[in-house]
């Protein structure tokens, strides 16, 4: 195990020292180590098997079945829904806008189906909070990092 | 609770043990379903949704892979919504994965009356040949998403958990983790998975490499018994052998000591007996 | 006829929502006292009185559920709130809890009490964060308040992750446990192996709202709304090409086209101002024409008639202008994307009809698609595949009708 490897399994390690070890805390233990690096790598996967004692493959498997953990790299999550409702308002635009933007930042735009706010549309979700009636002006303060929302 | 239960298939009356299945009710009756995700030694996996069958009283078809039998039930294995059912499934996954080393699909392909063509032209399964060890190929092409790889890795048999379904919907797949390579995998090449498989998704390097050279007749193999003599065990070794070579091992799925499960020497330990004879 | 607010509180309102006096103003703690005092087939036979029923889309009457859960064998028992919204078009559980955390919370206590579990989870979908931090409150609040810790039930929050398919029951069962959430063959249901094979509750946020302002009234209170076989209010989202979207809070056996119409909810269609359509219950919800929406009611009988349901409340309005075809070819993408895979009907299916749609081929190959519609409906393991084509169903009989009017 060369040093990262094994910096990088201490840190997963200490994310999860007070969650029990059982299997049922899987799902809540993806989240904690996803929202340290917004992404979850093979050796992530790896120390997350090891700590909570469960095949890697099984934890790559649920991993791998839920969408908000589908993220190549550190490059932080940014949903804009694109579903029917958010649709009608023009997210679709929204999302390609977002897409151009995020190019240089170091955020993603990704497209998302409805997130629960079609009465807010178009409506986004940054990982933390959703920001609904998103216009052009507030996705682009969120790529650019300049505000909390 | 009663031991004993009565139900009527395709209007014939059957009395089974409570416990059975709707599939095997329907094979003591003499009218079976057809089954490709089943399998007899491992867990109803309700995958495939080929054994379908019409349940009186039911808003939708049920599985009768792991429907247990129950007083009273009214079922029918030939209505027109099974029909349909069946031929749907059997042209969904022709339309998907490739099927020439698949007899249970092709089979139920036949009797459905299915049409390979009717919803081709999307999205497929192809995919390139996993060849990354000595033992056995991974044609993934060809696999279905039965499920029996994994529960014959896992706990219905080798308790090794070397591999999981990941991802999901069409792109639901079997995986070692990350596309993991088998030998940085945690697979022991007991070749369990390679045993249960339905499609040749799962084949040996022998077997395999034998079929591309098309050099594999089916109609030449002989098949020898023996018991393995690696450990005290007991465990059967049907050989399979072409033109005076081992090219297979299996053992029988109904032999008690193994229920078709070796391990890796059994399984694979052949080239030694071939090498000694040299 | 304006809207009516029970499940929702009044606009007035002035106690914060997770508040101990919130808990007071709105009967809460009235209602947790008194079924404290009951025993457990007291409190099922009140909610079989109720005549509640399941508000999550199935239309389930709530109270067989909790006499099935009670009645099942297993010293271990669990109860969830299912707050794993993801229905296309569904927002209400967000807008109850955002607005009334301590009424589900509380419902959800109830529930727990009634069937003898001790542990409960709120299963709630990963991107709502708001809503989960309100929950937290709630709970926090009910346990500073004596009726939630380790001596009544135990309340774990269990955050989803992405998954529209999370939110069918058995799933739910196997995100919680840690395991993919694909749906598990039903028989045996929950109700008697759920959680780890042990008997187990589960009920929509909506459902467990309802059963705290039961116990905060009475059944006689309860029954003042809705339909003798229907009883109490609805939350409808509205949405789409609408003036005023959001969720509102109607009776059973309201006029559909009054939640378009009223000035106090949807006053009136925006975009093109003339209704073309109405998608209802959800992505596996029916399309309404605008004569059909003035012939219906909100009542399982009456929207019956044209193979329409309430589903999880999902009221999506459409002007003249829409292309249906586009918002089929959505709900495809959308049911594909979240299929499990599990099994072939959905798995495969789902793809065929989303690239049947995108071939533009909806109109050339009807048959093979009623055929391929069928198997799913039939055949899939759970409600996603067997209800993933009915509003691609919806509109081939459209079609049909509109085909045989012309040729008449």
């Amino acid at each position: 195990m060369d040093l990262d490897k094994a910096a990088l399994s201490r840190r997963v390690q200490e994310l999860l020292s007070d969650i029990p070890r059982e299997r049922q805390q899987l799902l809540p233990a993806l989240w904690r180590v996803f929202e340290e690096y917004w992404h979850l790598s093979p050796e992530m996967i790896d120390a997350i098997a090891q700590t909570l004692d469960i095949p890697y493959a099984d934890v790559y498997g649920v991993a791998s079945f839920y969408a908000l953990f589908a993220n190549p790299d550190n490059k932080k999550p940014i949903y804009i829904c694109t579903d029917v409702m958010c649709a009608l308002y023009g997210s679709e635009d929204l999302l390609k806008a977002g897409e151009d933007l995020a190019n240089d930042a170091g955020v993603r735009v990704k497209e998302a189906p409805c997130l629960g706010h079609c009465d807010g549309a178009p409506a986004l979700f940054d990982g933390r909070q959703t920001i609904r009636h998103a216009s052009p002006k507030v996705l682009a303060q969120i790529i650019r990092g300049e505000t909390d929302a | 609770m009663k031991n004993k239960v009565t139900l009527t298939i395709d209007g014939e009356t059957v009395t089974v043990p409570a416990g059975t299945t709707l599939r095997a009710a329907c094979d003591l009756v003499g009218h079976p379903v057809p089954t490709l995700c089943w399998h007899e030694n491992l867990t109803a996996a309700n995958a495939c949704r080929a054994c379908v069958v019409e349940l009186k009283g039911s808003r939708t078809l049920v599985a009768s892979c792991s429907r247990e039998a129950e007083e009273g039930m009214d079922v029918r294995t030939n209505s027109e919504r099974v029909l349909n059912s069946r031929k749907v499934v059997a042209e969904l996954l022709l339309s998907t994965s490739k099927s020439e080393l698949a007899p249970d699909l092709l089979s139920l392909a036949q009797t459905a009356a299915a049409d390979p063509d009717r919803f081709s032209g999307g999205a497929t399964w192809e995919q390139p040949v996993l060849d990354d060890n000595n033992l056995y190929v991974r044609d993934l092409s060809r696999c279905i998403l039965c499920y029996r790889c994994v529960e014959a890795c896992g706990d219905d048999a080798q308790n090794t958990f070397a591999i999981s379904v990941a991802g999901r919907g069409f792109e639901a797949h079997i995986d070692a983790g990350f596309g993991r390579a088998l030998p940085e995998s945690d697979c022991v090449y007991c070749g369990n998975c390679v045993a249960v498989c339905p499609t040749g998704a799962l084949i040996g390097k022998t077997e395999w490499t034998l079929r591309q050279e098309g050099q594999w007749v089916d109609d030449n193999i002989t098949v020898t018994e023996t018991v393995c003599s690696y450990c005290g065990v007991g465990c059967q070794l049907n050989l399979h052998v072409l033109d005076n070579r081992i090219v297979k091992v299996t053992s029988p799925m109904d032999h008690p000591v193994t229920h078709g499960m070796l391990c890796v020497k059994g399984r694979y330990g052949y080239e030694f007996v071939q090498i000694e004879d040299k | 006829m304006p809207e009516i607010r029970r499940l929702l509180p009044t606009l007035d309102i002035a106690s914060a929502p997770t508040s101990l006096e919130r808990l007071r103003e709105r009967g809460f703690e009235r209602a947790l006292q008194r079924s404290a005092a009951m025993t457990s087939q007291a409190i099922v036979a009140e909610v079989q009185a109720s005549g509640i029923k399941g508000r999550g889309g199935a239309a389930f009457p709530t109270g067989a559920k909790w006499a099935a859960v009670l009645a099942a064998s297993g010293e271990v028992r669990y109860a969830v709130m299912n707050a794993d919204e993801s229905e296309l078009g569904t927002f209400k559980d967000r807008a109850l809890l955002e607005q009334d955390p301590l009424g589900a919370m509380v419902g959800l206590v109830i529930a727990a009490r009634a069937v003898g579990a001790k542990r409960a989870y709120c299963y709630v979908r990963g991107e709502y964060r708001e809503v989960e931090a309100q929950m937290g409150a709630a709970i926090q609040t009910l346990r500073q308040a004596g009726w939630v810790g380790a001596d009544t039930v135990d309340i774990e929050i269990r955050r989803g992750a992405g998954a529209y398919i999370a939110g069918e029951e058995t799933a739910l069962l196997n995100s919680i446990e840690g395991k993919r959430a694909e749906p598990r063959v039903k028989p045996p249901f929950p109700t008697t192996q759920g959680l780890w094979r042990s008997p187990t509750l589960i009920q929509n946020v909506e459902t467990l709202a309802n059963v705290a302002l039961l116990f905060a009234h009475d059944v006689d209170w309860f029954r003042t709304y809705g339909t003798p076989d229907t009883p109490g209010t609805k939350l409808i989202g509205l949405s789409g090409h609408i003036e005023h979207p959001g969720v509102y809070e109607v009776p059973f056996g309201y006029p559909l086209m009054q939640l378009i119409t009223e000035t106090e909810m949807g006053h009136g269609v925006s975009g093109s101002g003339h209704l073309g359509a109405v998608l209802l219950g959800g992505a596996a919800g029916t399309f309404l024409a605008p004569d059909e929406i003035r012939d219906s009611v909100l009542d399982y009988g009456s929207l019956a008639k044209y193979g329409a349901s309430i589903g999880s409340g999902a009221f999506m309005v459409f002007d003249d202008t829409v292309d249906l075809t586009w918002v089929l070819t959505k709900l495809a993408r959308f049911f594909a994307d979240e299929s499990c895979g599990q099994c072939v009907p959905c798995r495969v299916g789902t793809r065929r009809i989303l690239e049947f749609l995108q071939r533009g081929e909806l109109e050339r190959r009807p048959e093979d698609l009623r055929d391929l519609a069928q198997a799913m409906k039939d055949a899939s393991i759970c409600g996603l595949g067997q209800t993933a084509p009915v509003a691609l169903l919806s509109i081939l009989d459209r079609l049909e009708r509109r085909t045989n009017e012309t040729r008449r």
